[in-house]
This record gives structure tokens, sequence and C-alpha cells, in this order.
């Protein structure tokens, strides 16, 4: 019995100590499987945005390129449309306004021909009917026929000087009233009018004494601001203005439809921003500023000034703040990795 | 030939071997016969890697260009879902919208006709005709195997753009492929697939008063092609063939668009006509340069080999003249028959080794060239004969159906064995009598004397195996074939021990003179265990103590096995998955898939690597271009090697800032997506109706998963944070420029989406025309905004001015399961078992998460696969132990002697969790089936035991004491030796090469069945003659009452 006794403890010891050696095993395992979960990479927030930590090595592997940000001038420009006027109803303006004006001339000699010749009738007249009554009563009617011829020219030259007014505006109109060598230059093609109209609903702070306009052809001319114009492309339905710019070698015919470029507001000190250092969340454009040699800050951008290849950004950053260039996109895949995998996996799941 | 009128007697068993003895040169001939048809077979048989694993299922892939994935989800997966939700057999539903594409995957119940299925599927999807926004059409995949791709095939070239070389893949080397008997489906990433666009400059449009409407239709005027009939002439019929299509961008762009003022405009003149790729959804990387990569996938029930023998023979025929255009083809960048090869070649030679091991054991038990001949013919007839059966049954070799035959070699030499032992013994005895009796009743009597044991035992072993046949899911077919191979094997050597071994013992036995003593092993053995057993008899209760604290501890153990599905394969291969942000560019994910290509190619070992980023026009994934796949081609390499290797490139791809990634070996990725969708093994799917909930719970969900210990991994699998561009459009403003919604939708859809508007041939070759905007002008996020309208008054509008532009943030994809909204997170786990992990996450979430009305959590994954079928194994295995007991109960009558046979049980399972816990500590499927197989071999030894007790006694008339108790434990001790011993060496190539690719699944399985057979083998012949001196119950019977 008491051998039995004996073997019973015997075996209950053995068991016992297999429980122990499994737990302590399993244990040990448990701390072997927490310490796979470590990753270098880290994420946290900060009042500017976020800061992520990538290590150097991790930026080798991934091509992680930055570039220091360097001063520079912009000035925004808008996108507008423009037609080349043809110069042939100014021409015809011209032809109209030059003919009322020497119609009024002429009618204003005639009138002076005929008051004088009333009055030379009238003084004849009254010495001893010198002249019969009959004459100077035809000389009276002369007189009112030529008063009136006057009244006539006057108010024709008035309506085309109105008409033209009305057409071009004052500015031109004042080039054909005094007939400057501009309009001759536009007449002869030497120069070309251009009527560029803003997108609708569009309008400008200030109107750009000069601007860019686009040839057909690719060319790039500058052209002059003359003035307002005095009334829309009905194609647009936006503000517009008459700019003169040279014909370019006849590149420029009256018209071709150009675009143009056109400067708006005041010229800003800021920093250009590459396209390929911006990425979008949540609404914003965000760009990483390299703060340390393994810290990233992403900083929100506006992407309001929107220029080629990139934006224009004015008192966000310094000069030489090295933003990311290349790899933007993976260090804000790391943060959304870091937050969305609840600390590092290693172990995506599904396409 | 003459039999006694006493061995009428034996039924049907001894009718069989009657007709054998009686016919033995006829049976001979019979099995040389089979012999030479299986061998036949064998050559014609489908080889694969695994049984057919996944369900038979249907996807529904539908490409909507330019459709966000919200618009995805309510404009076509919604329609399509409810469309066939109601096809009966649907096991489940799942679908993936994302920008531009509707994936559904209907996966219907195991043993339904998947083409039948597809026949109702399309049925319903013809009734959506009009249902779906205009030019979507829903198209079902090309059936697959589970495994799906076979060949992974890519193209580079120094000499030619990726736009010629992506032409060169369209319309030469995909047609090729396509034409290959068994291909189903070859889709190409590296998507410069060439267009003749049209690619409108707002400006011009604007210059020469023109709209996007305008450039459409005489674009469609210009590609447009019809036929002109036919003239009827009274002898002749005179077809009509008009030409003047537009086919070159020349004649495009001189397509006039308006005459005005006797001058023509157009269509260069508003527009670039260019050849130039259609916006891209994929791309791909061949070892660090740009290339197309052809995913060839094989039909359903192809066999893989032969496809790849095709494939093979066009791939030669196509690299001479790819070469000559400086077109460098990579075959062997993925290859599904690499590792068939290897592994079949590893579970062949381990069967093979298996055999001759199991030979040679034999030789040094019997002792006698022909009693050992006898028995190894059972080896060939019984494996071959299953391998016919199989084949009959539709099912292929595979790893699976080898790696039974394997462990069915054993019982089946067994069988032959038991048989050959009895006949040499008896004839052995009727040789010493004075007047011996004729041979072939001695062999009749000495064959049924123990066939109808073992024909007990026999069928013992099926019931054992009837939970594996009808377990569930991936693992019942995976284990299935594994089953129904040895069931056959065993069934097999039953019919050859009734058979062929009978009359090849009369031939070969019967006339000559035999031995009167012991084989020298078997005498020498005897000695030492009689000593053993009498030893032991003499401390009873230290031998029972002993084995009752090792089946304690035994079980105290159990609770600490990991459970674990499926080990990982050594395939050849990995494959690393990516995916980084939503919405990172195409652009972005290929240039740091070319530096890891990079660092990837350096190492020693590997081979290949090719990058597959976004997706194919026709591939099924449902991939954004921030995910990619990386296919390394590894050189042949064993498990700790391959170990390593995977850690090194771990190392490697982790160093990659912002990536999700796993890797995995195709196979193991092709399962674990077979089961879950998802290649993590838990799966949790949160299911609502508002998905501003579901992402809100799910993050409250995802912090509970983080705070649970051995939660690694977890992700969200439908993020809300891709960027999206949200074009609103204003009525007010519409109304007031006098636009129409829909001309606002197509301008946009145009110019950023690109329209097809006709088709131009090159020979056989047909590419897209399409209008698109100038890529200059949809490059910015800004640039949608300035595209310009004209209105029908010819008002130029932008954008802008009609809609609201805001960038905001979005889903990339939003997920249904059963055609409801789902959210669903991924975890994986490390340090503890999976199941214990689910048991504890489902606690934490039901207690700590609280759902809105509608919605609810459901957990998936591999571990609910693999508590499924644990529990499906328990259950069918307690229907299956009722059956034994009952079937054991005919064997033996009394319910005493019942019990020490099922006592052995736990005899084996000791050994069985010994070995599990020093391999590892895992307890895999495998290794479940591996107790099953363990169990069924055990019961046939300890039948084979306990019968030979109550035969002594019965038959032979001896008193039950310890003398009966000795003499039939030595007299079975050869037998139960060289079951134990064959059956351990017919494994025991499996077990040692665990590791080799092809035994990754049945080399643990081997490892149990070894372990538990020595403990039971042990404890069997030690303790079971002691136990049933005390316990057992063996009377004569007074009558036989059989």
């Amino acid at each position: 019995m008491k051998s039995i006794q004996k073997r019973l403890l015997a075996a209950f010891v053995f068991v016992v100590a297999i429980f122990i050696v499994f737990s302590a095993l399993s244990g040990g395992k448990k701390k072997d499987g927490k310490e796979k979960e470590t990753k270098t990479s880290q994420t946290k927030p900060e009042p500017s945005g976020y800061t992520v930590t990538v290590s150097e090595e991790e930026q080798r592997t991934d091509g992680i390129m930055t570039m220091a940000l360097k001063t520079g001038l912009y000035q925004k420009t808008v996108a507008a449309y423009g037609e080349i006027l043809a110069p042939e109803g100014l021409s015809e303006l011209l032809k109209n306004y030059v003919a009322a004006a020497s119609g009024l001339e002429r009618s204003k000699a005639q009138l002076k021909a005929s008051g004088l010749e009333y009055a030379r009738l009238k003084l004849l007249n009254a010495s001893d009917k010198n002249v019969s009554d009959k004459e100077l009563q035809a000389a009276a009617a002369r007189l009112a026929a030529a008063q009136a011829e006057e009244k006539t020219a006057s108010a024709t030259l008035i309506s085309a000087k109105n008409t033209i007014r009305l057409k071009w505006g004052p500015i031109i109109s004042r080039w054909v009233f005094v007939n400057k060598p501009a309009l001759r230059r536009v007449i002869e093609t030497k120069d070309v009018l251009v009527q560029i109209s803003l997108p609708p609903s569009l309008s400008l702070k200030g109107i750009p004494e000069r601007i860019r306009i686009a040839s057909p052809a690719g060319a790039s001319v500058s052209a002059r601001f003359v003035s307002r114009a005095t009334s829309t492309n009905p194609a647009f339905q936006g503000l517009g203005f008459i700019y003169i710019a040279p014909a370019h070698n006849g590149s420029l015919v009256p018209g071709m439809n150009v675009a143009a470029q056109m400067p708006s507001g005041v010229m800003q000190t800021g920093f250009f921003i590459p396209g390929s250092a911006v990425v979008w969340l949540q609404d914003k454009a965000w760009v990483y500023v390299k703060k340390s040699e393994t810290g990233f800050s992403r900083v929100e951008a506006p992407t309001s000034t929107s220029v080629d290849n990139g934006y224009f950004v004015s008192g966000i950053f310094a000069p030489g703040d090295l933003i990311v260039l290349k790899g933007a996109q993976a260090l804000l895949s790391e943060e959304s990795t870091l937050k969305t995998t609840g600390g590092g996996g290693d172990e995506g799941d599904r396409d | 030939m003459s039999f006694s009128a006493e061995t009428e007697r034996h039924g049907i068993l001894g009718a069989i071997v009657r007709f054998a003895l009686r016919r033995s040169g006829i049976i001979i001939a019979l099995a040389l016969l089979f012999l030479a048809y299986s061998a036949y077979s064998l050559t014609k048989a489908r080889y694969d890697v695994f049984p057919e694993f996944a369900p038979p299922q249907v996807t529904i892939h539908t490409e909507a260009p330019g459709f966000s994935p919200d618009q995805s989800e309510q404009l076509i997966t919604r329609p399509i879902e409810t469309a066939v939700s109601g096809v009966g057999g649907i096991s489940s539903m799942m679908s993936k919208s994302i920008q531009g594409l509707s994936v559904i995957t209907i996966k219907f119940k195991t043993g339904t006709d998947v083409y039948l299925a597809r026949q109702k599927i399309a049925e319903r999807l013809s009734t959506l005709t009009g249902e779906l926004p205009a030019g979507i059409t829903p198209e079902m995949t090309p059936l697959t195997s589970s495994t799906g791709t076979v060949m992974v095939i890519g193209l580079t070239s120094a000499e030619l753009t990726p736009m010629q070389l992506r032409t060169i893949a369209d319309w030469t080397v995909r047609p090729r492929l396509l034409a290959v008997s068994g291909v189903s489906k070859v889709a190409i990433f590296g998507s410069q697939d060439k267009q003749l666009q049209i690619q409108l400059q707002p400006e011009n449009l604007i210059r020469y008063g023109l709209s996007i409407e305008d450039i459409i239709k005489a674009a469609q005027k210009a590609t447009g092609i019809a036929g002109a009939g036919f003239i009827d002439g009274a002898n002749q019929r005179i077809t009509i063939r008009s030409q003047g299509q537009s086919l070159t961008t020349q004649e495009i762009a001189d397509t006039v668009l308006e005459h005005k003022d006797g001058a023509n405009v157009t269509i260069g003149d508003v527009a670039y006509v260019t050849e130039a790729p259609a916006p891209q959804i994929g791309g791909a990387l061949i070892n660090a340069s740009p290339g197309i990569l052809l995913i060839v996938s094989a039909q359903y029930g192809a066999n893989t080999l032969q496809v790849t023998d095709g494939l093979d023979r066009a791939i030669a025929e196509l690299t001479p003249a790819l070469k000559a255009q400086g077109i460098t083809m990579y075959p062997g960048l993925f290859r599904a028959a690499a590792f068939i090869d290897t592994a079949i070649h590893n579970v062949n030679s381990a069967l093979v080794i298996g055999a001759l091991l199991v030979i040679v054991v034999l030789f040094l038990y019997l002792f006698n060239f022909r009693t050992a001949a006898i028995s190894c013919t059972a080896i060939p007839l019984s494996l071959l004969g299953s391998v016919v059966i199989l084949e009959r049954f539709g099912i292929s070799l595979n790893t699976m159906t080898i790696g039974g035959l394997a462990i069915a070699i054993g019982e089946v030499v067994d069988d032959a064995v038991i048989d050959v032992e009895n006949i040499f013994r008896r004839l052995r005895e009727n040789q010493l009598l004075e007047k011996p009796r004729p041979a072939p009743g001695v062999v009749y009597e000495a064959s049924v004397e123990v066939r109808s044991a073992v024909v007990y035992a026999t069928f013992a072993v099926v019931l054992v195996f009837i939970p594996v046949l009808t377990m569930s899911g991936v693992s019942g077919r995976f284990f299935a074939p594994l089953g129904l191979a040895y069931i056959f094997s065993i069934l097999c050597s039953l019919m050859v021990a009734l058979t062929v071994t009978p009359a090849l013992s009369l031939i070969m036995l019967g006339v000559r003179k035999l031995k009167g003593e012991d084989p020298p092993v078997v005498r020498w053995t005897k000695e030492r265990y009689v000593k053993v057993i009498r030893a032991v008899e003499r401390r009873p209760k230290m031998v029972m103590t002993a084995a009752a604290a090792l089946i304690a501890a035994t079980l105290i153990i159990i609770p600490f096995l990991k459970g674990k599905f499926l080990p990982e394969l050594i395939e050849g291969n990995l494959i690393i998955h990516v995916s980084t942000s939503p919405g990172t560019s195409l652009k972005e994910t290929l240039r740091t898939g070319k530096l890891l290509e990079g660092n990837l190619i350096k190492l020693p070992y590997v081979i290949s690597v090719a990058q597959r980023a976004g997706r194919a026009e026709q591939g099924e994934e449902a991939r954004g271009t921030n995910a990619s796949e990386f296919d390394l081609a590894l050189k042949p390499m064993g498990k700790e090697k391959f170990d390593i290797v995977k850690k090194e490139i771990s190392g490697i791809v982790k160093k990659f800032p912002g990536w999700t990634i796993s890797i995995d070996t195709f196979l193991t990725e092709r399962i674990g997506e077979t089961i879950s969708g998802y290649r993590a093994p838990v799966v949790i799917n949160i299911f609502g109706d508002d998905l501003s909930v579901l992402d809100q719970k799910a993050a409250q969900a995802m912090q509970i998963l983080s705070g649970i210990r051995g939660a690694a991994g977890l992700r969200l699998q439908a993020p809300p944070t891709a960027p999206e561009l949200l074009v609103s459009l204003n009525k007010q403003n519409l109304a007031r420029w006098g636009f129409k919604p829909v001309q606002a939708l197509d301008a946009m859809h145009t110019a950023f989406a690109g329209k097809t508007v006709g088709q131009v041939f090159d020979g056989n070759r047909v590419f897209n025309v399409s209008v698109i905007l100038d890529p200059k002008n949809r490059g910015s996020i800004a640039d949608p905004g300035n595209l310009p309208l004209r209105n029908p008054e010819g008002t130029y509008v932008s954008l802008s001015q009609l809609a609201n532009l805001r960038e905001m943030p979005s889903r990339f994809i939003i997920l249904h399961d059963g055609a409801r909204r789902v959210q669903t997170i991924t975890c994986r786990v490390q340090g503890r078992s999976l199941s214990s992990f689910v048991a504890e996450a489902q606690k934490d979430l039901s207690t700590r998460l609280q759902l809105p009305p509608g919605a609810y959590i459901d957990i998936a994954g591999a571990a609910q696969e693999q508590a499924r079928t644990k529990r499906d194994l328990f259950v069918h295995s307690a229907l299956a132990a009722i059956g034994i007991i009952l079937l054991l109960s005919i064997v033996t009558v009394s319910y005493k002697n019942l019990l020490l046979i099922l006592l052995n049980l736990p005899f084996a399972l000791a050994g069985g969790v010994f070995v599990a816990l020093a391999t590892g500590g895992f307890l895999s499927i495998g290794s479940l089936v591996g107790f099953v197989t363990l169990f069924g071999i055990t019961l046939r030894n300890a039948v084979m035991l306990i019968s030979h007790y109550e035969r002594l006694v019965n038959v032979e008339g001896m008193e039950w004491g310890l003398e009966t108790a000795v003499r039939g434990a030595s007299e079975r001790l050869a037998p139960i030796l060289m079951t134990a011993s064959v059956t351990a060496l017919g494994l025991l190539p499996l077990a040692i090469g665990s590791g080799a690719p092809g035994r990754e699944i049945e080399g643990p399985m081997a490892q149990i069945i070894l372990g538990g057979l020595m403990t039971s083998t042990l404890l069997n012949l030690l303790i079971m003659p002691t136990l049933a001196l005390r316990f057992g119950s063996f009377v004569k019977k007074a009558e036989d009452t059989v």
C-alpha cells in the first residue's frame, strides 16, 4: 500500500513538473512574439502637423530626396481668351468720321459764304433797292439752307464720333479723332487689336499694362493694354479688354482666337513647390519638411496659386527649408500605416 | 484440389479464398494483367500539387472606367448582387468595388456542378440589360483551377517602346498562349495598351468654337465602318466592299470638323492625334526593368503539368521571333509545375524509399525469400489499385493522395504479412505431422483463421477515417482525397490478402519443405520479449502507474499545443504583397518597386523578381495602384535555408517606409484566400449599412484588438483615406448657363477617363480610337476645374463654374459580404495560439464594442476554419467511435476486452502528442489527421492481440492465465512488430524529410503516426498482457455463436 502511495506521489510530482516546464516555455514564447513587433518608424502629432520618423537607411532605401527652398518672385496669372479684331470696321468708322468732319467743314464754308452774300445784298437793297427784294429773299433762303446744312453736318459728325466711342471706347476713338500713328499701324495691319475676355464671373483688381498672348502657331507675343472693351464676347460672357500687339509677321491675323495669360495682383515673394512634393489628405495639400536627420514634419501648403508643375506658396516656409521632393507619398503611407495597423505590423492582407 | 466440408462455414470470405486457391493460376494472371493496366493508367494520370481545394465559384468582373468606388458599388455591384443572390446553392457572395471596377465572387456549396452554377448566373446577368449604366457589361471570368496561375511569363526589350512591347504581347504572344490546351486566361500587366488617341487641347476647342461632343461625333464618323451589302445579278452575287475609314493618325487628324468661309477646321487643328497608351491601371517591372507580365491561368480541372508542357512548347516556338525583334522572354518568373514536379518527386521518393525499407524489414523478420516476396506483392497491387480507383473518381494524383498511399504502405503490407505468416506457420506445423494434410486445405484454413479479425479491423480503420472524409470547408477538400487514397489502398490490400496472397502462398510455399523454426530475428526478439513480459507482470502496479502518469501528462500537454491550419509550404517561390496608403500613384508604386527589385535581384539565391503593380484589364484582383505583388523565383533550397532567406528578404522589404507587406508562398496564399478571401488568419467583419458608422466602429474594434496579446499586423481593409476630387454639379449654375447635367458628366468622362469612339485595324490587330484630354491638361488637381464646356448658344464655361470641386478623403474600396456592406479588420497572431486569440477577441469585442441597431460583428478566417474543422472532426469522430465500438463488439464478445482494445488509443495519443511537442508544439489539421490514422493502426494491432487471446482460449482450448497471456503475446509479437516496423519505416522518409517541398503537410502527419506507433506498440506489447490478465475476460464459450 505504501509503495502505491509513493508511486502515485511520484506520478503527481512528474505531472506538476511537466506543467511548470510548459507554462514557462509558453511564457518565453509569448515574449519572443512581442519582440517581433518593433519597427524603427514612428509618428506623433505636432502642433504644426504630424512628424514621422524614418531612419537614414530607410530614406536611402526608399530613395527619399529633399530640395532646399529658394525665395522667388511670382505674380499670379489668369488664363483668358482673345480674339484678334478685324480692322475693317475701324477703317469704315474712320472713313465715316472723316466724311462727317469734311461735310461739316463744307457746310460751315457754305454757311459763311451764304451769310456774306446775304449781308451784301441786304446793304444793296437798302441803298435804293440796288438789288431787288426778290434777290434779297433768295439770298436769305440760301443762308437759311446753309445754316440747316451746317447743323446736319455737325450732328453727323457727332454721331460718327459717338459710334466710334461706343464701339471702340474713348482711347481708340481718340486715335481716330486725332489720326494717331497707332491707328495707322493697325489699319496697315502692322499691329493688331486683341479683345481679351476673362472667364465669366472673374474679375481683376488692376488691369495689367502688358500681357502675353499665344499665337496659334505657338509664339508668345507681348501685348499692350489699350482700353476696356465696350462689349463682351458672347462666347465667354466675361469682362473684356482691348490690347494692341505687333502682328508678328502675319502670324496674328484678324479673326484669329488666341489664348492669353493675364498677370493678376501684385508680385509676391515666396517659394515654388513642385507638384511631386505635394500630397493630399483630408481636403488639404501637405508638404513634408525635413526637420532633422530622421524627422519629417507634414506642413499644410496652400494650393490657391497653381503654377506649371506645382504651386507657389508664400509665408509658410523659410528659405533653405528642406522639402521632400521624392518620396512624400511614402512618408504619408508610413504615417497612415502606423495609424491603421495599430503599431507596425509587418503583414498586409489583401489586394 | 479439395476442401473439407468444415471449410464451408466461413461464408463469403471463405468462398473468395476458396476460389483463389482453386483458380490460383487465373488469379495470378489477373493480378499481372491488373498491374500492367495500372502502370498504363499511371502514365495518363492527372497530376497536381493539391486536390481542387477551392469550392465551385463564379467571379463576375465589371469594368467601369471612370467610376468612383461609390458609383461602382451603387450602380453596378448592388444591381448585380440583387440579380444573382437568389440563385440556389450559393454559400457565400463577396464583392469589392473600387475605382473603375466591380468584382463579385460567388462561392457555391461543395458538390455543386460549377458549369450549372455558371449557367444560372449567366441567366440572371442577362436580366440586367438596361439596369446598368450605358456601356457597362458584367462578365464572368473564365473558370480557373484552385491554384489558378500556372505560369508567369515576362517580356522586356531594350529596343522597343513599352507600347510596342505591349502590342506584341497582346497580338502575338497572348493568342499563342491562349491556344494552348487547358489555358483559360492570360492577363497582361504592364498596360501600355496602344490606342489612337485624339488628345483634346481645350484652348484650341475655344479658338475654333467647338465642343468636346463635336470632336467625338466627327471621330466616330471618321472611324466608323459599315457593310455595303451586295448586288444580286442574273448569274453572280457581287459583294460591295466600302473603303475610306480613317486608319492612321494622320487620316484621323485630317477629318474635317467644320467648313467655314471656304476653310476647313480638322481634328488635327484642335487636338493631337497620336498613338498613345490608354490610361494605365497597372504596370510591371522585371528584374528592375520595365516590361510586360503575362499571367497564365489554367482551366478548371486542367492538368497543370500538361498545360505547362504545352506552354513550354508555345514559348519555344515564339522565342526565336521575339528574339529577332529584340525582346527577351522570361518564362520562369513563376511556374506552378516546378513545385508540383519537386513535390511529387519528393513524395514519390518517400513512397519508394518507404517501400524499399518495408521490403528489407520483411526479409529480416520473415527470413524467407518466398514469404517476403509474397507479402511484397501487396504493395504494388494495393497502391496501384487505389490509384486506378482514384482516377475513376476524377481525383488527381497530388501530394495529398500520394501522401495517403505512403501512409498506407505499412498497412497494406501488414494485411499480406498476417496472412503469409499464419499460412507459413500452419504449413510448417502441418509438415511436422505424421500424416500431413493436403496443402490447399491448410492454406485455406490458415487464411480464414486470421482473416475475420483482419476484416473487422480494416473496417474499423475505414470507420476511423470517416471524420476525415466528412470534414467541411477547405480542410475537407484537402484531406478527403488523402483519406480516400488510404481507404482504397487498405481495401485493395484486403482484397489482395483474400485472393493473390493465398494463391501465391499455395504455389510458392505449399509444395516446399519449410524450416521448422522461427526466423532468427523473431527468435531473438521472442526470447527477450518473454523475459521482459514476465518481469513486467511481476510489477503490475508500478507499470500501470507509469502508464497512467504518461497518459495524464499527455492530457496536460494537449492544451499547450498551438493550433495551426496548414504548415508553410516550401515552393521555391515567394510572393511579396505590398500596399501603401490608398491613392498612391502608379508612378510612385513602380518607382519604389524598382528600388526593391534592384535590392532583391542582387541576392545570390534570387533567380528573378517581377512586380505587378495595380491590376490587369482581365485580372480578377480588385487592386488599386497603391498595391503591388512581387513574384520571386528562388533557387532550390531546404526548409532551414528557406526560413533564413525569407527572413532576409523580409528584412529588406521592411526597410521601405509606409509599406504594409505580406510574404508568403503562392499556394499558402491561395489557400488563405480560398478560406476567407484574405491572407491573414484572423478576419473580423463588421456589417452594417452606414459606411461612416462602420468606419467608426472598425476604428474602435482595432483599438480593442490592439490591446489583446498576440495581435500583430492589424489592418483595416477598406480605410477611408483615399484622396478624391469631388465634383458636385451646381443645379442653379447648370440652369443659368443652359447645360444638362449629363453633358457635364460626359465631358468629364471623356476628358479624364477617355471615350472610345471607334476602332482601327492594322492587319489582324485592332486598336481603339479614343478621345481624351491632352496629358498636360489632366495632370494636376486643378485641371478638371479648367475644363471648358460649350453650351448650346456657343458660350464657353469652365467646369468650375458649373460645379463645386473639392478634394476630400474617400474610400478606395467598398466591400460587401452576402450583399451587405462590411468593414473588415484582419490580423495575424504572434506568440499564442490562433484559437485562444480568437476566443479572447470574440469576448472583448462583444463586451466592449457597442454596435448600433442593424450592425453586427462576425469573425472569420483560418482560425474559424480551423475551429470548424476541429468541431467537425470531433463530432464525426464521436459518431465513428460509436460505429467502431459496435463493430469491435462483434469481434470481441466481452465489453472488458473491448475496453482493453480502446485503451490502446491513449497509449497512441501519448506518443503523438510528445512528438508534436518536440517538433514545435504545433497541432495542424494534418497532425489531427495523423492522429486519426494512428488510432486506426493502433486499433488494428490491439484487435489482433485480443482476438488471438480469444482464439487461444476458444479454439485451442487453453486455460486463461499467465502462460496463455505470455504465449499469445509472444505469438503476436512478430506480426505486431512487423506491422509497427513496416508502418514506421514506410513513413520514415516522409517524417524525416518533413520540411522538403511536397512533404510539408504529410511530414508532421507522419511524425505523429511514428511517435504514436512507438508508444502504442510498446505499451500494447508490454502492458496489454498484464492488463488483459487482470481485467480481460477470456472464457471458453459453450458453442460458437458466430
